[in-house]
Parts: C-alpha cells; structure tokens; sequence
C-alpha cells in the first residue's frame, strides 16, 4: 500500500498534466480543476491499487481522470450548451482567456469548427476516448459520433491546408 | 509497401471517423518519425504532428487552482489520520448508518405508540390501582379516562368495566383491572383500522377513580412520548452533526 509520503511525491505532481488534458478535452477551467480534484481524491482512496512504476502510474491517473471527465461532462450536459463548451465560456474567464492564448495553432482550427464536431474531434484526439465514451460522454448515439468525427477531421484537413495556403 | 498500405488503410477508416484509440495511436506513432514519406502521406504528416504536439503540451495550472485541489487532498488525508485514530472508517459509517436506520425506525414505530400506549395505559391503571390499597377509600373525585371520539358501542364495555371495578373494589382486591393483551391480525399490517382500534380501545378500558392514578396514567403517557421524541431529536442531530462533519472534512470548510 502507497504511504501517504509517497503518494505526495509520485501523485500530487501529476495535478498539471491532469488539469491540461482535461483543459484539452473541452472542460471549462472550472470543471477541469473539479475533475482534477475528483480523481485525486479518488487514486488516494485506491491508493492500494496504484502501479508501482511511474508508466503504468501515468496511465493509470490518465485513464481514471477520463472517466471522470465523461461522469463530468455526462452531469453538465443540460447546463452548458455545446457552444459554450466549445467557445470556453467559463465563468472563470480569467483562466479561460489564459488558456486560450496559450492553444496551439491546431487547437484554435479545431475550435473554428461546428460546436459539436469540435468537441468530438477534441475527446477523441486529445482525450484519446473512443466512439462509444464520447458517445457516453456527449449523450450523442455512436453513429452521430462518428459522423461528427468525420465531418470536423476532413474539415480540419481544408483548414489545415488553406491556412497552409495563406501563411 | 505494405506498411504504407496498412497506414493509409487506417487513415481513410479515421477520416470516416471509425478507429479505435490504438489505430490513432498508431498513426501518431507512424508520423511522428522523420524519415522521407511518399507525397500522399506527407502531407497528412502536419496535421498528425500538430495533434500529437498539440496533445502533449499542457496548459499551466492556476496557482489557485492547483492550492485548492492540494487542499482537499490534504483534508481527505487528515480525515482518514482522525478515522483511524477513532478506530476503523467502516465503523464510523455503520454507526451513522445505524443511527439513521434507528431514525426510521422511531418514525415508523409512532403509529404503534399510540396504540400501544393505549394498551399500557391499562397495564399501569392495574399497578397504579394494586400499588395504592387505600384506592377505595379516596376521593370521590372520578376521572373517565377516554379517547373523545369513542363511539357509543364502546359504551356496554365501559359499565361492564365500570362494574367489574365496583366490584373489585368491594372485594378489595388489588388488581381492580385484568388488561387482556393486545392482538393484532398481523405483523406486517402497520396501522390499524378504526375498527380495531375501538376494540383495542374498549378492551383497555376502564374507569379512573383516584387522582393519584390519574395522574400516574397521565405522566406515563407524556414521559413515554417525550422519551420517544427527544431520542429521535437526538439522533436527527447527531446525523445531522456527522454530516456536517464529512462535509467540512472534504471541502476544508
């Protein structure tokens, strides 16, 4: 079993990549740090099952932090509306706008998409979800992800090149 | 060659939105090296590389952020730190659990109070009556002790009690009152019809000569519903407190 000692070495720093793959799936700042403080919690209570090895560490945080998200985003379906996801609305608008400077160019082109292609497109390449979790996620049925999936990747593609284009 | 195919394979089933984590995994892995790629490739090599840099680089956290999850992690180790001293997590939840099934438990039994009481009032009439000898001599004051709505039918019961208590008196005997225990038709019918309870009513019935009975009857009635309901105010606030207790221990309040 992991000491509490321990568990301030190898699982307190791993807070960051944590709140930037949640960032990175579409949560509000706000929400990312909730789901950052959920699976934390969560990994000291399992604390026995937590790998010994540093890979399978990262992993394992990893994996429980998206099922969080999906539990997430599953309970804010109703309240925030696809743009607002997709568009950083957050009321902490602060965090948001630092977020948003710091995107990288291909965040921003995903961004420029349909809500809903978007956030399909940022759960699955980000979150690294497949069809049936974003699915869970987004409340969408599989064939509706995959669809959206396929529309926001070709699409991203023209962008891609256009931008290539002007630049 | 056959890797090429295999990845373009993977490609077109990923612009078709229909790959699994590890085939995308796959394709990051396959752009991600720097060798010469045929033309129709290369060009999906930006997109692919964007992505995976995109997906690696983490935004900075909050210093407020990151202090807040901090404490909260802090406040779940310290409550453990307390649970274990206390004895074991699992017995502290059995007991609130236990607490609150005793809450329901209080609430469900206040229909069988009444009733029951009604039953008891009899059992402590024949103490009351054996415990004061000098009953027959006392006060002329009569108290009738009766539930108002008591129907008329009841009334043949009352005089029969009434007699079979002047007579009693006359023999001087101690126990004026026999209370017949009370019957109910099952276990699981929880409130009892008016019906029954009339009869439940009439067979616990008699007639109060002595104030000091009177008064023994009375107080037992109240001390018995006051018992009952400051225990389940006492258990309400001791959940109550527990709660409030895991709640402050989680968001550190």
């Amino acid at each position: 079993m992991m000491t509490e000692k321990e568990f301030r070495q190898r699982v307190l720093p791993l807070q960051r990549l944590m709140y930037g793959l949640a960032l990175k799936m579409g949560l509000p700042p706000d929400d990312a740090a909730d789901v950052v403080q959920e699976t934390q919690i969560k990994l000291w209570r399992h604390r026995v099952d937590i790998p010994d090895d540093d890979g399978a560490l990262r992993m394992y945080s990893l994996s429980t932090l998206r099922r969080e998200c999906i539990t997430m985003m599953r309970r804010r379906k109703p309240e925030v509306t696809l743009d607002e996801v997709a568009e950083f609305k957050a009321p902490e608008e602060r965090a948001s706008t630092e977020y948003r400077d710091t995107r990288h160019r291909i965040e921003v082109l995903i961004d420029s998409l349909p809500a809903g292609q978007s956030k399909v497109v940022r759960l699955s390449s980000f979150g690294g979800l497949d069809n049936a979790e974003i699915a869970e996620a987004t409340g969408m049925t599989e064939a509706n992800v995959r669809q959206l999936l396929s529309r926001g990747r070709r699409r991203l593609r023209e962008l891609m090149n256009d931008n290539n284009l002007s630049s | 060659m056959n890797e090429y195919n295999d990845i373009r394979e993977i490609l077109n089933r990923w612009y078709d939105g229909n790959t699994t984590p590890a085939e995308q995994q796959r394709l990051a892995d396959f752009f991600a090296t720097d060798r010469e790629l045929p033309a129709d490739l290369e060009m999906e090599r930006e997109m692919f590389r964007a992505m995976a840099e995109a997906g690696e680089d983490y935004a900075e956290m909050p210093v407020e952020v990151s202090e807040r999850i901090t404490a909260a992690l802090e406040a779940e180790m310290a409550g453990e730190r307390v649970e274990r001293r206390k004895g074991f997590g699992w017995r502290r939840r059995a007991m609130t659990a236990c607490a609150a099934a005793a809450c329901m438990a209080v609430i469900l039994t206040i229909p069988f109070l009444k009733s029951s009481d009604k039953a008891m009032i009899g059992d402590k009439a024949g103490m009351a009556v054996s415990e004061t000898p000098d009953a027959r001599r006392a006060s002329t004051d009569t108290m009738l002790f009766m539930t108002p709505e008591l129907p008329r039918a009841v009334a043949p019961a009352v005089e029969k009690e009434s007699r079979k208590l002047a007579s009693a008196q006359k023999k001087a005997s101690r126990h004026a009152v026999k209370c017949k225990p009370v019957e109910t038709d099952s276990d699981d019918d929880l409130y009892l019809s008016e019906e029954e309870e009339e009869r439940l009513v009439a067979a616990n019935y008699h007639v109060v000569t002595d104030e000091r009975e009177a008064d023994a009857i009375l107080s037992t009635v109240f001390v018995r519903l006051e018992s009952g309901m400051t225990e389940e105010n006492f258990r309400i606030s001791d959940v109550r407190a527990r709660y409030e207790m895991e709640v402050n221990d989680i968001y550190d309040l």
